[in-house]
């Protein structure tokens, strides 16, 4: 993976205001859904999801992220999602409120804590037209949105049959 | 790529660690001791008010000297006995018993009447005794309504709340780790005060034949979880056989009694 096989990044003075709005704009989109997607989690991985492909043509920084919002909240939200359905068992079908479940919330509530931190961090910093990695999701979306794409794909070569 | 499994790899440790630990230094507090016996003692006195507005109940001197023999053989078998216990025969048809609180039970005549043995009603008591031992409903109550509201509700005794606590506790809504907790216990009382466990099997399977015939009026089985799960349990956790030393009662002259 030599650098040459990826774009430059975009430099904070080479990015207009409406590029850092739209950048912040995907994380801050996440606080609204969360709330509304707190019966049902799934709902705001919806919402990134349409943000990502609305905003995935805008410009690399505006689309590094939305990815990068949109990566960062999966675990978050699958984490919630089973929370709600195995609180929803306890409630409704009578199972056993046991310590494994109180352990389970508690690593819910601190990756929740985690992921709010993180994306606030995120839009402060996509307004100010910066790039910023999250652990692991920064890198994905890095090699995901600026690695470049049309390198020798346009190469056609003919084989021989296949014998 | 390498750096990327190891970054998801370092995160899913982190998360399974924070999971883990958390397990196992659970929060879980003994709420044994978040509402003391004197406050249990004066929810019990509201309670015992509103249980005898909605239901007759039957003459303690009647039923008294019968229901402390058996308590008394009962209270053998007991590791601990936390409460002054009182057991109060109410007038109706359904099929119910249920502890409440400060060591108070109830046992609807309905169930009485599908007793054949003194030791039958002795292993349903049991059950309802291990209830009270364990502190189960002050407990459910807690779960259900939270500590703060049940302390105010003790300190105002609002009878309008007192009246939705009251249906909560007749229904005996526990759930399942609950049940399975009394029915262990049960059978630890009943083994140790020389009762055949089964004695709650056979009135289970009874109940169990008569809920095809009657299905309104059997609150108490139908509110239980797994009916056959149950029977299951107790069956096979009832240990070896042991001699029964019976209830010296003549149980049919007192259900007639009762009529």
């Amino acid at each position: 993976m030599t650098k040459e096989n990826y774009n430059p990044i975009p430099q904070p003075n080479e990015i207009d205001i409406r590029e850092k709005e739209d950048a912040m704009g995907a994380y801050l989109m996440m606080f609204a859904a969360l709330g509304a997607g707190l019966p049902l989690p799934v709902l705001n991985l919806v919402a990134a999801i349409i943000y990502y492909y609305i905003n995935k043509g805008k410009s690399l920084f505006v689309r590094f992220h939305s990815l990068q919002s949109l990566l960062s909240q999966l675990p978050t939200s699958i984490l919630n999602a089973v929370a709600v359905f195995w609180g929803a068992r306890i409630v409704f079908l009578d199972y056993a409120f046991t310590d494994v479940f109180k352990g389970y919330l508690w690593l819910v509530g601190i990756a929740n804590l985690i992921y709010i931190i993180f994306s606030i961090i995120g839009a402060v910093k996509a307004r100010k037209g910066q790039m910023y990695y999250f652990l692991f999701f920064g890198r994905v979306s890095y090699q995901s949105v600026f690695k470049k794409k049309d390198i020798d794909t346009h190469k056609m070569v003919n084989q021989p049959p296949k014998m | 790529m390498n750096k990327n499994l190891r970054d998801l790899g370092g995160i899913v440790i982190v998360a399974i660690a924070i999971w883990a630990s958390f397990t196992y230094f659970s929060t879980t507090t003994d709420k044994k001791d978040l509402v003391s016996l004197e406050q249990e003692a004066d929810i019990a006195d509201y309670f015992n008010r509103q249980i005898f507005n909605e239901f007759d109940s039957v003459d303690a001197e009647l039923t008294d000297p019968t229901m402390n023999v058996i308590l008394n053989r009962l209270s053998k078998g007991m590791d601990t006995v936390s409460y002054e216990y009182d057991i109060y025969v109410l007038k109706s048809d359904q099929v119910n018993a249920f502890t409440a609180f400060n060591g108070q039970l109830f046992v609807f005549t309905g169930l009485i009447e599908q007793t054949e043995s003194a030791e039958e009603l002795a292993a349903v008591l049991a059950h309802e005794l291990a209830h009270a031992e364990n502190r189960h409903v002050i407990k459910n109550l807690v779960k259900e309504i939270g500590l703060n509201s049940l302390i105010l509700i003790i300190s105002g005794g609002d009878p309008l709340v007192m009246q939705e606590i009251t249906k909560m506790v007749v229904s005996s809504g526990f759930n399942r780790s609950m049940e399975r907790e009394a029915d262990e216990y049960a059978i630890k009382y009943l083994r140790e005060a020389n009762i055949n466990p089964n004695r709650l099997t056979q009135f289970f399977l009874k109940l169990k034949q008569k809920n095809r015939e009657i299905p309104d009026g059997l609150q108490w089985i139908s509110s239980h979880p797994a009916l056959t799960e149950r029977i299951q349990f107790v069956s096979e956790n009832a240990g070896d056989s042991l001699n029964e030393d019976s209830i010296n009662l003549d149980w049919n002259e007192f259900k007639k009694s009762l009529k």
